[in-house]
């Protein structure tokens, strides 16, 4: 259909065809999992098992011979470990604000992303999660850090960052998990509907007995805005609660009380660019253009170029307070981060995520698939180097010159990096093959306003949504 | 039919609970009962046993030093050298000491590397050996009663308000 | 009681359960009749079996590999395992002969200490004196006698036996053919060695003792030799000198007695005592000594010559003050002030203002002399001048005392070269070698493997196939001084004695024994008739010469005993030395061929390292890693260079990564040329290029081999002496680039409160002067209580000369492994005490400061909070606890700690491949494995042990009952340690002193470490 989107009397497009039928959507949502998988997918797919086999090479070497393998060093304690673990729990940010906050606000565009955008929380929050474990010095005793009765008589340090962190993390894997699973249901019960044979008995056991009933759908509806509730707090929680792993500390370029809400900020920004990346290959590959507009896409830009700016700004107040702080210390280490042996890594940070987003500004830009997915690229890579600006710079020149060293990673270091999007990518696209990557319940929702609004409410009014 | 499926989970959670506790159960009881068997069948029954030999006459270190170490072979030979020279254990012993080779004895209580324990304090405070080591004069074959780990440790000095300090085991 | 349950040692472990017929059958059948449940087990009994047997199943589990104990067959006497023994004994390391106290675990060496007792080295002990005990353990070490292959110098194993007859026929032949037997060592200290080597030679007439040090006094002796009538080494008393000019000399760091010169050094460097020494160094490198020095004067060493005797000239023909006839006169005419210092490019004034200085503390000044600072041709020359000097000021016989000389230097290089030359020569039938290396460390010029071609029969005695062994055709394999006896004279009247702490591992001799078996061929002479070993001559030896002397009331074994015990018999001692007259005679007799460098040419100084000394322990993997305690490289040498020469050569040094990475330069002599990286060193002279000596080895062993380039190539050999330094080098860039392993990130404060420092003169006005520690921000909290003790301790910046022997010290007490160049270079270093090196000043004559740095043990510790599992927390007595076996590596409390001492085990390093280097493990140290933080813990097993030794006595801890091993092994005693809860301990006082303070104190972390300013004694406030 032609990109020009149909409006209604407010002029506000709306969000799909009218002319759609409730099966359309069932039909269009579930071919993906139906048809067998295209070329470009098999080839995404093992390119991302290729990686996360590596990945998981690398780990068992690293158990075996030492965290040592890395480029870590005296004083450099934490470098691409913990930078990619900031980066991944901030991509998972987007998700939870989509599903829950802009359901809250009654946000209806978000119908057709949250449920790609929770699948990339989850999967991204399961990769973050790798990296606390695989960077500690001995991997097999992490489970430590869990408070569990024991026969050491022996707890956690709970004044300890790291220990907040196990649990906001886990905390915030778990509601994610049910929020994104509860929203499935009636999905998969038209999945099992569509379906036949084994797939028909998995389907089954995932609806968990679905039958769309009156009571069920009330049951739903609580259950989702229950959650929703739930999982709001943590978009700020969470993001929070990793930021005290630095602004706790006592580290020049650490020691920061803007932390938490800048780095919520980076975070939803981050999420959202990759929300975008994934979706612009989606609607593609499995030709969800209609669904997913490039209005929705619209507006994930601006809430970009808002966070970007956001980010920009917080960039520039810590700047500016380290400066006039009158610290030795700390103006040290921020003159350091700008002209210092990192500030390849400071620039490539300022450039991709203050400048690139203000493209945004231009609506021909905003719509530009092109630039956005360029835009998006861009801005994850300048957050993964904020978080390596912010970790390395500040911990290889810190109080003692002595100390003073620099950081160089290994082959093992990249091996990690990549092996994470490997993995992160080969869940999410095994779960474009088995999942809805729409909600078509949700989306028959705003069809049916869709239709109402355009005045083609069809003869039978009291055609079964679930059909 | 869904509804039965949807029973598929509870399985699992017991298979995850029962997991759970066998780890736990292996965890604190691991080495209690550890009884090998020597190569010399010595029995503290007898020794410590019926004939009343105070702990401390052979394992004299343990009031001296951190560790309570199984007697030198001239200890047992103070007195065997007459007492029971026609068992043949006594026989292989002798045989041994006189071609100046040490019995190879099996350790039964053993604690990590990491823990600094010392017998001389414990005895100087006049804990009985029987605490950790359990009722020896009535075993004929040494075995583990107490499970030595942390917990052991640690209620034992709470209860006598020893001290709980990371470095009074761990240098 | 049911006939399964009694019999329990059935199912202990997996194949005994399986063997268990009963505890099958029960398995195989789970319901019983009610009949056979009657007289077999009840079911009860079946489940607790079953039970059981899972338990043990598990037990089983937990114990594979099972463990064994091994008793004594027979207990020794002494000796109760888990208490260490220690032995007094005498570090023969190198000739100094310090008295060391061994501690020794289970019948194992495990860490030297300084002999407290000892009048020489007085308690402290030098960094390479505590390696020492690790080459015990070397296991490059010879295991047994080996016979060489002279053309490839291949060795092959054989046995005493062997070696014995085949010495024997030597030796006889050389002997009944009257040709000339020569054994050449290194300096004997020991007098009854020395005894012994009398009556072997005497075995075979117109045989020669040898007596050559790599690291020379020769000149110095000689020109004492020329000034006052004897060869002789004198003591020099630096606790008596108010003024202290070194020419090339570096007594802190390797000239002859380095512990015992930096304590005397130290007595006169305590501002509070209200009197402080000045310390001048006149040196062309930057040498230990200079980095504690108040006035540097970079000088070439073609210059220090004219430079001294410019200083007489001053004092005794310009403006006369001091005695000096017709001879000396004439001899000072073509030195006057200006023109020297025009020569040397010294500002105008410089050598007035030194002579008005050592004027004014005459009879109380010391002028030292490097015996090998000056070229060859002028060696003898720098000092003659230096007794001059010292006579004229009326030193003789007060700072300088030749009437108890040290005996710890009589090497002879014109005997050596002149050995050289008979060798060439065919004169030598046989040569036994003992204890030196000189095909390692004579100048190639010399030509010491072609010579040794000449000689019918070399054996060497030594613990290795080293670089001369393999020339050899026999090798004796000699024990290390921790497995024999010994006895030592390092000054007149100071006899200590060398005892065996453990038998010796291998089957080796020590080289007294092999002696005595080698004496006794010929079957007459004084050593056939002595039948018993090196010990029991050494103790008749005692029992005849040294008893009688020493009248004791007891009787000789006793008196044996208690030498024993104690380590030291100093009779004499520190009597009043009476001035020997100057021959001025010596002056006119220097035919000094003052030789004036061109600008142009660049001289080259192979100066003496602190870590590998003449590389005698190269294999010594504790010192390789040891960093140089100025450049704080480590595990190799290089080309040191003035900033402005780099300039000139175009060549750079990156400190951008753990990695120094230095431009590779050619070092050319003419007769030999090195490669080497370049590392940039303020303080150097602009026409000097500095080179280590004691690397490049290639037959010391796996660790020593070809780490860096053997400075010795490129030294020269004229006028019958050997000459390291004014050598002329060309030098070249290559264009090849090296990584250096250096320690150190960054040189400077960068004006951080991190060293604080006044003059001597500000510290008399006010002794806070230069203190700028202004307490930290006000804070909501209030302190911690500490009821009991409340360990600290203070690091005086003052006595602390950076000479590295805490940090050796803490690797051997505190089992901290070794890394290796690679991993040094990826900045894993492992030190738990580091000394940080900072300079001041501009970077042509910087100013120095060497600060200790390791756990400050803070009360507000920033590491503690941040553990996720509690393993690093603070104990009741202050200290700063980690806990290994709890730690999981998140490396936080790294990241978190502003001093950045504490070090991580990036791999397994406990697992140590060597057997024999497990041994040097200490028992009461837990070893760190993979994936664990550590970090010093103040010695924590030695806190125990003097608080369990005080609970034995029933008496409360004393102030010095604890001492920690970087405290125990410091020369200068700048680090003290103690309970500050104590107001009568030495630490608590010192802590109120107004010249302490706290690094970084702003933080607010509260240290338990206090340092104290540094006070320079000069005038002009720092800069």
């Amino acid at each position: 259909m032609n990109e020009t989107a149909i409006v209604n009397v407010t002029g506000e497009p709306l969000l799909i065809n009218p002319n759609k039928t409730f099966a359309d959507v069932n039909a269009e949502v579930s071919a993906p999992i139906e048809r067998k998988p295209g070329r470009l997918w098999w080839v995404f797919f093992s390119i991302s098992l290729l990686l996360t086999l590596q990945f998981a090479a690398e780990i068992t070497y690293q158990i075996i011979k030492g965290v040592g393998i890395w480029g870590l060093n005296h004083p450099v304690g934490w470098a691409v470990d913990i930078t990619s673990f900031v980066f991944w729990i901030g991509i998972g940010h987007a998700g939870t604000l989509i599903s829950a906050i802009l359901h809250l606000f009654r946000q209806r565009w978000r119908t057709a992303i949250n449920r790609s955008a929770e699948a990339m929380t989850i999967f991204a929050v399961m990769t973050a999660g790798l990296f606390p474990l695989i960077h500690t010095g001995r991997p097999w005793f992490a489970y430590w850090l869990i408070p569990y009765p024991n026969w050491r008589y022996l707890w956690v340090n709970f004044r300890s960052p790291l220990v907040w962190d196990v649990f906001a993390v886990s905390t915030y894997l778990t509601i994610s998990l049910c929020f994104w699973y509860t929203g499935l249901i009636p999905d998969f019960a038209s999945l099992r509907d569509r379906s036949s044979g084994w797939k028909r008995g998995i389907y089954a056991v995932l609806s968990m007995g679905w039958r769309g009933s009156e009571r069920h759908w009330q049951h739903y509806e609580r259950a989702y805005m229950m959650l929703a509730g739930l999982s709001t707090p943590l978009v700020l929680s969470v993001h929070s609660i990793v930021s005290f792993d630095f602004a706790t500390s006592i580290l020049p370029g650490w020691h920061t009380t803007i932390f938490p809400p800048y780095f919520v900020a980076g975070a939803i920004f981050s999420g959202f660019a990759m929300v975008v990346t994934l979706l612009v290959i989606l609607r593609k590959v499995f030709k969800m253009e209609e669904y997913i507009t490039l209005h929705h896409l619209e507006n994930m830009n601006k809430i970009i170029l808002v966070t970007g700016m956001m980010v920009g700004y917080a960039y520039a107040t810590e700047f500016f307070i380290a400066l006039y702080s009158g610290n030795p210390f700390e103006r040290f280490v921020f003159l350091n981060r700008a002209g210092g042996p990192f500030a390849w890594s400071y620039w490539i940070m300022v450039s991709c995520n203050v400048l690139v987003p203000q493209v945004f500004w231009f609506k021909r830009f905003r719509r530009s698939l092109v630039v956005m997915f360029i835009v998006s690229i861009l801005v994850n890579v300048g957050m993964w180097f904020e978080r390596f600006t912010i970790i390395v710079t500040s911990l290889h020149r810190d109080f003692l010159p002595p100390n003073w060293s620099y950081y160089k990673p290994t082959i093992f270091d990249f091996s990690v990096i990549v092996g994470s999007f490997g993995f992160f990518f080969m869940w999410f696209l095994l779960f474009c093959r088995f999942f809805p990557t729409i909600s078509m319940a949700e989306v028959k929702q705003v069809l049916w306003n869709a239709k109402k609004t355009a005045g083609k409410v069809p003869a039978s009014a009291t055609e079964k949504i679930h059909a | 039919m869904s509804d039965r499926s949807s029973k598929a989970v509870i399985p699992l959670l017991i298979f995850a609970f029962l997991g759970v506790g066998a780890w736990a159960f292996f965890d604190t009881f691991s080495n209690v009962g550890y009884a090998p068997k020597q190569p010399i069948p010595f029995s503290h029954k007898l020794h410590a046993g019926t004939r009343k030999i105070p702990c401390l006459y052979c394992h004299s270190n343990a009031e001296r030093a951190r560790h309570a170490t199984v007697p030198a072979m001239n200890v047992c030979m103070n007195c065997h050298l007459v007492a029971r020279t026609d068992r043949p254990a006594i026989q292989q012993i002798t045989a041994l000491y006189q071609a100046g080779k040490p019995v190879e004895w099996i350790r039964v209580h053993r604690l990590p590397d990491y823990v600094y324990f010392s017998h001389r304090w414990h005895v100087a405070k006049g804990i009985a050996c029987q605490t950790c080591h359990g009722q020896v004069q009535n075993m004929d074959v040494i075995q583990q009663v107490a499970s030595l780990k942390m917990g052991f440790c640690i209620s034992c000095h709470r209860q006598n308000g020893a001290s709980q300090e990371c470095n009074t085991c761990h240098m | 009681m049911s006939h399964v349950t009694d019999r329990p040692k059935h199912w202990t472990t997996l194949p005994d359960l399986a063997g268990a017929p009963e505890v099958e059958a029960l398995r195989q059948r789970e319901f019983l009749t009610p009949s056979e449940e009657a007289e077999h087990p009840s079911r009860r009994d079946f489940l607790k079996l079953v039970g059981a047997g899972a338990a043990f199943l598990a037990a089983g589990c937990a114990r594979k590999p099972v463990e064994k104990i091994i008793p004594y067959v027979k207990a020794p006497e002494e000796s109760s395992p888990g208490n260490a023994v220690w032995y007094a004994s005498t570090c023969e390391e190198c000739p100094a002969a310090c008295g060391i106290l061994i501690k020794t675990r289970e019948g194992r060496p495990i860490k030297l200490e300084g002999n407290a007792d000892h009048p020489v080295s007085r308690g402290g002990l030098c960094a390479r004196g505590q390696a020492s005990l690790l080459n015990l353990y070397d296991p490059d070490r010879l295991r047994g006698p080996v016979t060489v292959d002279r053309a490839t110098g291949k060795s092959q194993a054989s046995t005493w036996g062997a070696v014995d007859k085949r010495a024997s026929v030597a030796l006889k032949g050389a002997r009944d053919r009257g040709a000339k037997v020569v054994l050449l060592t290194g300096t004997l200290v020991s007098p009854t060695t020395q005894a012994l080597v009398g009556q072997f030679l005497a075995e075979y007439p117109g045989s020669e003792h040898v007596v050559y040090d790599a690291v020379s006094t020769d000149a110095l002796a000689k020109a004492q030799e020329l000034s006052y009538g004897a060869r002789a080494v004198p003591r020099y008393r630096f606790e008596k000198a108010d003024v202290l000019v070194t020419l090339g000399a570096d007594p802190l760091g390797t000239f002859l007695s380095p512990v015992e010169f930096a304590r005397d050094f130290a007595k006169r460097r305590r501002p509070e005592l209200g009197a402080m020494s000045r310390v001048i160094a006149i040196e062309p490198i930057l040498s230990l000594t200079g980095t504690n020095s108040d006035q540097r004067i970079i000088a070439r060493p073609e210059h220090l010559f004219p430079i001294a005797m410019a200083v007489a000239h001053e004092l005794i023909v310009r403006s006369p003050r001091a005695p000096g006839d017709a001879a000396v006169v004439a001899a000072l005419q073509p030195y006057p002030a200006v023109t020297v210092e025009s020569e040397a490019g010294l500002d105008p004034g410089t050598i007035a203002a030194l002579a008005d200085e050592l004027w004014l503390a005459r009879g109380k000044s010391l002028v030292l002399a490097g015996p090998q600072a000056a070229p060859a041709s002028q060696a003898v020359a720098l000092q003659v001048a230096a007794n001059l000097l010292n006579s004229a000021l009326g030193n003789e016989g007060v700072t300088v005392d030749g009437t108890t000389p040290s005996l710890q230097a009589a090497g002879s290089d014109e005997a050596m070269l002149a050995l050289v030359e008979r060798m060439r020569a065919g004169e030598v039938a046989a040569l036994v070698v003992a204890g030196v290396n000189p095909a390692y460390t004579l100048p190639a010029a010399v030509g010491f493997a072609d010579a040794s071609k000449r000689v019918p029969f070399i054996a060497s005695l030594a613990d290795r196939v080293d670089e001369t062994g393999r020339l050899a055709d026999l090798v004796a394999p000699t024990t290390h001084y921790l497995e024999s006896w010994n006895d030592h004279e390092p000054r007149r009247g100071v006899l200590s004695l060398t005892q065996p702490a453990i038998a010796p591992l291998y089957d080796v001799r020590s080289m007294q024994d092999t002696m005595i078996s080698w004496g006794r061929f010929t079957g007459k002479g004084p050593l056939a008739a002595t039948a018993g070993t090196y010990h029991e001559y050494l103790r008749e030896r005692w029992r005849t010469q040294v008893y009688p002397a020493a009248d004791a009331a007891a009787p000789f074994d006793l008196f044996w005993e208690g030498s024993l015990r104690t380590g030291v018999l100093a009779s004499g001692g520190d009597g009043a030395a009476s001035p020997r007259a100057f021959r001025s005679a010596s002056l006119a007799s220097l035919s000094v061929t003052a030789k004036r460098p061109d600008e142009g040419s660049v001289s080259l100084v192979l100066y003496t390292p602190v870590s590998m000394y003449d590389g005698r322990s190269a294999n010594n993997a504790w010192l390789q890693e040891l960093p140089d305690p100025v450049s704080k490289v480590c595990w190799e040498n290089y080309a040191a260079v003035s900033p402005a020469t780099a300039k000139r050569l175009n060549v750079t040094q990156s400190v951008d990564s753990p990695a120094m990475h230095g431009d590779v330069i050619t070092v050319d002599v003419g007769h030999a040329r090195v490669d080497l990286p370049v590392v940039i060193q303020p303080g150097l002279h602009d026409h000097v290029v500095a080179v280590a000596i004691g690397y490049g080895r290639t037959a010391v062993g796996r660790v020593g081999d070809k780490i860096g380039q053997n400075g010795f190539a490129l030294a020269e050999a004229t006028g019958g002496r050997v000459g390291l330094t004014g050598i002329p080098a060309r030098l070249t860039k290559t264009g090849r680039r090296a990584p250096l392993a250096s320690v150190q990130g960054h040189q400077y404060t960068e004006h951080r409160p991190i060293i604080f420092e006044t003059t001597f003169s500000e510290y008399q006005r006010d002794p806070a002067a230069g203190n700028e520690s202004n307490g930290h921000l006000p804070t909501m909290w209030t302190r911690h209580k500490y009821p009991g003790h409340k360990w600290g301790m203070t690091i005086d910046l003052n006595s602390c000369i950076g000479c590295a022997a805490c940090m050796i010290a803490c690797q051997a007490e505190n089992n901290i492994p070794v890394v290796g160049k690679s991993l040094v270079l990826r900045g894993r270093e492992m030190a738990w005490i580091r000394i940080d090196r900072y300079y001041s000043g501009e970077p042509e004559a910087p100013e120095v400061v060497h600060q200790a740095m390791l756990c400050q043990h803070c009360e507000n510790a920033p590491c503690e909070t941040v553990c996720p599992v509690l393993a690093t927390v603070h104990s009741s007595e202050g200290l700063n606890i980690q806990v290994y076996n709890r730690c999981v590596g998140t490396r936080y409390c790294s990241n978190n700690c502003p001093y950045k001492v504490r070090r991580f085990n990036w791999f397994d390093y406990s697992d140590v491949k060597e057997k024999s280097l497990r041994l040097v493990l200490n028992p009461d140290v837990t070893v760190r494995t993979k994936g664990v933080m550590e970090k010093c813990t103040f010695c924590i097993q030695r806190i125990r042990d003097g608080k369990e030794r005080a609970k034995a006595l029933g008496v409360p801890v004393k102030d010095g009952d604890i001492v920690t091993a970087c405290q125990q092994s410091c020369p200068t005693e700048a680090i003290i340690f103690g309970d500050m809860n104590d107001p009568n301990s030495r630490v608590a006082a010192k802590r109120k002193d107004a010249r302490g303070y706290h690094v970084l104190e702003d933080l607010n972390t509260q240290p338990s470490i206090t340092y104290q300013t540094k006070v320079r004694n000069r005038e002009e406030a720092p800069a």
